[in-house]
């Protein structure tokens, strides 16, 4: 399976998704207009990739700022690494935060509540 | 507008410490620049990103929710937005058209937000958020749980009825000046 790869622009993430290794990362700021269209390609990757071999993963969220369409977007991510590791798929989850930005720990907090998910905070 | 009643407009503007105002389809690449402009004109880290975020959400809803379609930029909303500095805050507002229905559901959410404890919004938040179906390209329906979330104060409202079909719907969120560095 080939990386996905997207570039970032003002107001959508840097995408590297390596098939290989398993490292998956989102980075940057998200909010596009659209946030289901930009979203689709990562949740169609993703969904090839879990379905494919049971590859152990780790999944790295650098985001500066992300609005509530991308949020849910996140969510989506998130539930469906949660379904693979009930298919005893390994997950790892890194949500990077700068030191002073309270807001982005809590919602990464709030996220790792939310779902039955390993998740380490990375202050940076 | 006569010229001499445009200089006075950009008086009451200077005036009245507004950084940013827009009245137009609200567009993307509106968004960017205003948004970019946004962060330039603040100081503190945790309070850029809280108006910031305010900003995106409230410029997002306008452009999917207002009822005023601007018909030559693949039906962009139409509406106002504004950044506004006060001694010990900012103010966030947008304005533009609703139906009546649209109008009641607003002032229906904004109370029922407002009468939330902290923890309670959280919930409701994640509820909401969980609800929600990124399938839907109008965003996630959070925009104003997630506003009132990082505004100080409650969320103000205001309602006029603008013609026999519409309402003017402005929504005004607040975020206090922090410490300089903090």
């Amino acid at each position: 399976m080939n990386d996905l790869v997207i570039e970032a622009t003002t107001m959508t993430p840097r995408v590297q998704f390596e098939a290989v290794s398993g490292r998956l990362t989102i980075e940057g700021e998200s909010y596009p207009e659209s946030s289901n269209v930009f979203y689709e390609d990562i949740f169609n990757w993703l969904r090839e990739y879990l379905d494919a071999d049971k590859r152990a993963i780790e999944m790295h969220f650098k985001l500066n700022y992300f609005n509530t369409s991308s949020a849910k977007c996140i969510l989506d991510i998130l539930e469906m690494l949660e379904k693979y590791t009930k298919e005893s798929g390994k997950v790892r989850v890194f949500w990077h935060y700068y030191e002073d930005d309270e807001d982005i720990l809590q919602s990464g907090e709030e996220f790792a509540e939310d779902v039955s998910l390993d998740f380490t905070f990375v202050s940076q | 507008m006569r010229p001499d009643e445009l200089m006075e407009y950009y008086r009451r503007m200077n005036d009245n410490r507004i950084l940013v105002s827009f009245k137009g389809p609200l567009s993307q690449a509106i968004l960017m620049e205003l948004g970019g402009f946004v962060k330039k004109q603040l100081t503190t880290n945790q309070q850029v990103k809280r108006v910031f975020s305010i900003f995106v959400e409230m410029t997002q809803n306008v452009l999917h929710h207002s009822a005023e379609k601007d018909h030559s930029t693949n039906s962009m909303g139409v509406g106002v937005i504004m950044l506004v500095e006060k001694p010990q805050n900012y103010l966030i507002s947008s304005g533009n058209l609703v139906t009546q229905a649209t109008s009641e559901r607003l002032i229906e959410t904004c109370n029922y937000l407002n009468s939330l404890s902290e923890e309670e919004l959280k919930r409701a938040y994640k509820t909401k958020l969980k609800m929600a179906t990124s399938r839907n390209d109008k965003g996630a329906g959070v925009g104003l749980y997630d506003i009132t979330r990082k505004s100080d104060g409650a969320l103000e409202y205001l309602a006029t009825p603008f013609d026999a079909k519409h309402q003017f719907f402005v929504l005004t969120a607040m975020v206090n000046k922090g410490e300089k560095n903090e």
